[in-house]
């Protein structure tokens, strides 16, 4: 439960009114279950609205405001629309002596959040103060999100400049070189990162296509089984340079309603990790089983595994595990995160199963649509 | 005279073997791939000068590093030299005191050979 406390002023020329208001908060605690957040309030009063115009101005601001609407010299109205002229936005319930519906109106076209008709009880106030501050916690979350989003936004951006900058520097370090001594051998690794840049600007664009759901899906039924003996054949080059053994095992068939091109883009990714980060002569195993209201497919090699400290992060933008046992492994560091975005997208789950060298196994779980017929 | 070490620290390979070409003739030449490892081999051998990326294990990595440094003593001496790819969305200068770390330790990637060998040899000669 997290504590926060909110600085609530009232102005009102009445000390009586004042010092109720007082009691009744001083020892009121709001408690909001679904956000996990327990309100209290640090309470000051004021007696008239220039009071706390000048209160404004010293760069002072409460939390939440109760504003009376009769006061000596300016009106709740009038202090309201001055607040308006500055931008200040203070979260504000008007006390209204003449609940009539004209000064509700005004107040609220000025940007009153409630009122509160007088005379009014100890448990009116706490329920127009509950409102209020609800408002308020709300707002603060709503902006945090908003800031937490720019900031990730921000950072995946400088990251892949970064990651785009730097086979080009790299290529370019190598013309040069090659300019002052065209016998140096680094045509093999020019070629490497040419294909590097090619597979992140492809696996780029998959991922932002998904993530703004712009791609037109074709949802059809599609056999998986077929597909993922595609997506090996596709891959057979790969294995043969590291010996490693593909099998697809399971169901012979198993239809399904999707999109081919995002199960060919899911089963791609898995499989060709699972023959990259393998040990010479390993195996992958596909495997797709058909159970009661859901179609299991796993993708497992004899790898080198992934640590239990890496895992958590694996499926973020980016994210390279840089150890020994990678070096030398080329990636755009995209793969899982498209991988993990097509699987939300059938509402499935992925769960993985790896330990450092005891190889790496990653098992979707897509839940069967009711069939049509 | 027995050559000065260089430290080269970048998590892209191939720029790694560039420096290492650049400067191999002047320096000798340590590499490492990352923050960490750039501090365990600043821990096995004080560098003359060390020439880092700032962006290797994560947005900050390199900053961080060149920070941690900047305020061990026996360390703090080293001058450092940051490489950046020039990136209007993500101003490392701004995270910096400029006292702490003077704006002339920064060059843009991608580095001349030349200009690189000019910056080492400006540092420690």
């Amino acid at each position: 439960m997290k504590n926060t406390a909110l600085t609530l002023w009232i102005v009102d020329d009445e000390p009586a009114m004042c010092q109720g208001v007082l009691r009744v908060l001083e020892d009121f605690r709001v408690v909001f279950d679904d956000l996990g957040e327990t309100v209290n309030y640090k309470v000051a009063s004021m007696e008239s609205g220039e009071a706390f115009l000048e209160k404004l101005d010293s760069g002072q601001s409460p939390d939440l405001l109760l504003l009376d609407g009769k006061l000596p010299g300016k009106d709740g109205i009038e202090v309201l629309s001055l607040m308006g002229k500055k931008r200040q936005q203070i979260v504000t319930v008007m006390i209204t002596a003449y609940a009539t519906l004209a000064n509700a109106v005004s107040a609220t076209k000025l940007g009153a959040f409630d009122f509160l008709a007088k005379p009014f009880t100890p448990a009116e106030l706490r329920h127009a103060i509950t409102r209020a501050t609800r408002e308020i916690i709300l707002t603060r979350r709503a902006r945090r999100l908003e800031q937490e989003k720019r900031q990730v936004r921000f950072e995946f951006l400088s990251v892949l400049a970064h990651e785009l900058k730097s086979p080009l520097a790299a290529l370019e370090g190598y013309v040069d070189i090659l300019r002052m001594e065209p016998e140096t051998d680094c045509l093999d690794r020019m070629s490497a990162r040419i294909n590097g840049m090619r597979k992140l600007i492809i696996d780029l664009l998959d991922l932002t296509a998904i993530e703004s759901g712009r791609r037109p899906r074709n949802l059809l039924d599609e056999d998986i089984v077929a597909v993922a003996g595609h997506v090996v054949t596709n891959n057979a080059q790969a294995a043969k340079a590291g010996g490693i053994t593909v099998n697809v095992t399971g169901e012979t068939v198993c239809i399904m309603k999707a999109d081919r091109s995002e199960l060919e883009m899911l089963l791609g990714n898995l499989i060709s990790n699972a023959i990259k980060y393998n040990v010479n002569g390993g195996r992958v195993t596909v495997n797709i089983s058909e159970q009661p209201g859901k179609v299991v497919l796993s993708v497992a090699d004899t790898g080198i595994g992934i640590a239990k400290e890496d895992q958590a992060r694996l499926f973020g933008e980016f994210a390279r595990i840089k150890n020994s046992r990678t070096k030398g492994i080329e990636g755009s560091g995209l793969g899982l995160s498209i991988v993990s975005r097509i699987v939300g997208l059938y509402g499935a789950s992925i769960a993985l199963t790896s330990e450092a060298d005891s190889g790496s196994s990653f098992v979707i779980t897509f839940p069967c649509l009711a069939q049509d017929t | 005279m027995e050559k000065k070490m260089v430290l080269v620290v970048d998590d892209d390979a191939d720029m790694r073997k560039l420096m290492e070409v650049a400067l191999q003739a002047t320096y000798r030449v340590i590499s490492a791939s990352s923050g960490k490892e750039c501090i365990l081999a600043v821990a096995k051998e004080k560098p003359a000068c060390i020439v880092m990326d700032v962006m290797m294990d994560g947005i900050t990595d390199g900053l961080e590093t060149a920070k941690l440094l900047k305020e061990e003593k026996m360390t703090k001496d080293i001058p450092i030299i940051m490489l950046t790819s020039v990136n209007e969305s993500y101003d490392y200068r701004s995270q910096i005191d400029a006292n702490f770390f003077p704006h002339d330790t920064w060059l843009d990637k991608p580095v001349k050979p030349a200009r690189l060998l000019m910056e080492v040899a400006a540092r420690i000669g």
